[in-house]
């Protein structure tokens, strides 16, 4: 037990590192757009890039636009796992609410099952597509965009394969909740992060100057046993 | 028993399979497992059997994955320009909910807004009309909203039902108003363009906004102790300062003058002149307002332009044609950005928060859609839509009860599901059925095309899906404000003060959500309001 949550730790600092990293890509993705937007307008940047396409073969506009959705891809694809982790994910409460929190454990671990079966497959599917792009040597449809379409389509088996390891994680992490000694149980208990009592959102107030920040964020009583 | 089985595996199961995916799925979403997962299982699970069963080849789930991924022009979600808005307009909302943009502006509304009953809550709403049309997202708005304007109306003896109620329907035009993270999925599955949508959905929103607003000052009217007027002295305001208007108002003159002649004079023709001088005037409101301080003039200044400024960049640019509404999405980004610069809240952990909320927000979106799309290409590949299309032919209805009927699905299920799962699942399996009735709502749409003339039905069709795609937006709303599962007021009893009960937030919805209502029979019988603006815009 004492392995499994440990593993289940290691699992997802691994699992959130990624997705927070990714996270910050909405940065660059707005300067990206920001920066296509503007020198489309501008003259000389447009004749400019009109002769690196004759000269070079690639054309800055399209690879921008490329690089929009490549960025785009990246950034949702590796915090799925993470989403997971931070339990940001939808969920319909309306009768988990009603059952204990062993109950809601064991739904979890179910659903987990049946979720893993599914990420398994898309993962095997998904590296089969980046398979044939690599075999079929596939770049960009307008020619003078990004070329080596595959390493982008590589990230939808990262993405379902993190989303796969974060499943997975909260499993084992389910599983030492449920079975566990008493003190790995309850430290289990405190991490895991989709009980419905468990109050999502942090108690937030309002500082005078408008600044906003999160109150007292209670440390809630383990119950349901 | 044998027989049974073979009946039912062989026949049964063969002919029926989408039904049962249905079936399945509604299990395991109330199992309360992640939405993305359950419809992921069931369609793995139904896959898997309907392989067995000999109704499809497994390897039809590799469809999923070429599904989500794109690249033919229709709705994946990875290789598409249309969808990378989505991040952009989380960031953007997200971003605003750090800038004190709304802030400025209740503060301003309420002061101007004094004198009128229940003049609180109308700035509740015209507060969160304008919010509305910079941001996309309503569970920012929902937060932002509720911890800015629910003590002050509480403090001021306000019911609590009409407080929470005008809170929770004020923010939730936010995905309704463009723009909206809703609209860009729905013109995505819809295959229809995002900019129409876009403009389609400013009347229908405003018919909404100003429906709460006259229900707000009916009610105050009638019942002044639902709503208490603010006192006279409540808020001090020095006087403004006569200089600095004056200053002001010839900086706009000047800037529209000048950038009216060099416009007019052909100089330098690639630079955008008028933007420039937009830009001019929003930067001098925005130093003119810091230095007038805790004035009228000075409140106006920096409570009206950073949402105008927005504005403009988002959907100007849009209707102008200046950019895709991907594009104005990123540069709404970055104008938030900047908003949040001027009113010096950008600091590092602010950025740092916000990335990770939008990541989060984005991948929650996203693994729904992942989710979805092999739900539906399973269903799909088990003729689940001939299914869903011999069960409405089944039922005889004429076009329009069938359209009640639709919405009635769509409100419904409301109360259940979030806008999310209801515009990724139904939408998709609606859509068809919709454009198959097409020809008996031309009448209604005040077109008239000629049975033979294939592209004039094309874009009859269009013009119906467009219609369509509005209705269930404004018919979404609803979804936000219904027990017992509504986005908007789970993320308003996350925040509330702990004196407003559970019970006085659904009684407050009540009216609003009869309103939206009104708001959708408005749009069914007056089609134009949607359509109306985009041809007009867009030509």
């Amino acid at each position: 037990m004492e392995a499994l949550h440990k593993t289940s730790l290691a699992l997802e600092r691994f699992v959130v590192f990624i997705g927070k990293a990714a996270s910050w890509l909405i940065v660059p993705l707005v300067f990206i757009i920001m920066i296509d937007v503007i020198t489309r307008k501008i003259q000389w940047i447009k004749e400019l890039s009109a002769e690196i396409t004759v000269e070079y073969g690639f054309s800055i506009s399209f690879m921008a636009q490329d690089l929009e959705w490549h960025i785009h891809g990246v950034l949702l694809l590796l915090t799925f796992g993470y989403a997971y982790l931070y339990n940001a994910h939808v969920r319909v409460d309306i009768f988990r609410e009603l059952a204990g929190r062993r109950r809601q454990a064991w739904i979890e671990i179910i659903g987990l099952i049946f979720a893993m079966i599914f990420l398994f497959y898309m993962i095997k599917f998904a590296w089969d597509f980046t398979v044939a792009s690599y075999y079929q040597g596939e770049g960009s449809e307008s020619m003078v965009g990004l070329g080596n379409r595959f390493i982008i389509k590589s990230f939808l088996v990262w993405g379902f394969g993190l989303t796969f390891i974060a499943a997975f994680a909260m499993l084992l992490r389910s599983v030492v909740f449920l079975f566990g000694s008493q003190v790995l149980s309850r430290e289990a208990e405190n991490l895991i992060p989709y009980f419905t009592d468990k109050s999502v959102l942090p108690k937030l107030k309002m500082n005078p100057d408008g600044t906003v920040e999160a109150e007292g964020v209670e440390e809630f009583e383990g119950g349901g046993h | 028993m044998a027989e049974f089985w073979e009946w039912f595996l062989d026949d049964h199961l063969y002919e029926y399979i989408g039904a049962y995916m249905f079936l399945f799925l509604a299990l395991s979403l109330f199992s309360g497992i992640p939405v993305a997962f359950a419809l992921g299982g069931v369609s793995v699970i139904s896959a898997a059997v309907a392989a067995y069963i000999g109704a499809i080849n497994f390897q039809e789930f590799f469809n999923s994955v070429n599904r989500l991924w794109g690249g033919d022009g229709q709705s994946g979600a990875v290789q598409n320009p249309i969808l990378v808005a989505i991040p952009c307009f989380v960031f953007m909302g997200t971003m605003l909910e750090k800038s004190n943009v709304a802030a400025h502006l209740l503060h301003i509304l309420q002061i101007m807004l004094k004198r009128v009953p229940g003049g609180l809550a109308l700035s509740v709403t015209v507060m969160g009309t304008i919010m509305a049309a910079t941001t996309g997202i309503i569970g920012a708005s929902v937060v932002m909203m509720t911890l800015l304007a629910l003590p002050t109306m509480l403090k001021r003896g306000y019911n609590p039902s009409l407080a929470t109620g005008t809170i929770a329907a004020s923010a939730t035009l936010g995905i309704l108003i463009p723009p909206s993270i809703m609209l860009v999925l729905m013109a995505n599955l819809l295959v229809v363009s995002v900019g129409d949508l876009f403009i389609g959905a400013i009347l229908p929103g405003l018919v909404l906004s100003g429906l709460y607003f006259v229900y707000i000052l009916i009610i105050a009217s009638l019942r002044p102790n639902l709503a208490p007027p603010i006192d006279e002295d409540e808020i001090n305001l020095s006087p403004s300062d006569k200089g600095n208007i004056l200053k002001f108002l010839g900086i706009v003159v000047g800037s529209i003058v000048v950038a009216w002649a060099l416009l007019s004079a052909d100089f330098m023709p690639t630079v955008n002149w008028p933007l420039l001088a937009f830009l001019t005037i929003f930067a001098s409101a925005m130093i003119i307002g810091r230095k007038e301080g805790e004035t009228l003039f000075g409140g106006m200044l920096r409570g009206f332009f950073p949402p105008i400024f927005l504005i403009v960049m988002v959907l100007g640019s849009i209707f102008a044609g200046w950019a895709t509404p991907t594009e104005a999405a990123g540069v709404g980004a970055f104008g938030s950005m900047i908003l949040a610069w001027v009113n010096r809240t950008l600091t590092y952990e602010v950025l740092r928060e916000v990335c990770y909320r939008t990541g989060l927000t984005t991948a929650m979106i996203f693994l729904i859609f992942a989710g979805a799309t092999a739900f539906s290409s399973i269903f799909r590949a088990t003729y689940g839509e001939e299914l869903i299309i011999h069960f409405i032919e089944w039922l005889e209805l004429g076009p329009w009860p069938l359209l009640f009927l639709l919405m009635f699905v769509v409100f419904l299920l409301g109360f259940f599901f979030d806008f999310l799962e209801i515009t990724l699942i139904i939408l998709p399996v609606f859509h068809p059925v919709i454009v198959a009735l097409s020809p008996a709502f031309a009448p209604h749409l005040g077109l008239d095309p000629d049975p033979a003339n294939a592209q004039a039905a094309k874009e009859l069709a269009q013009q119906v899906t467009y219609w369509f795609a509005i209705l269930v937006a404004v018919n979404l709303q609803t979804s936000f404000l219904t027990p017992p599962f509504g986005f908007a007021l789970f993320y308003m009893k996350g925040v509330a003060p702990a004196s407003v009960k559970m019970q006085e937030i659904y009684m407050g919805i009540i009216p609003f959500v009869i309103l939206q209502l009104i708001g959708l029979a408005i749009v069914l019988e007056f089609p134009s309001l949607a359509l109306w603006l985009p041809k007009q815009v867009l030509g």
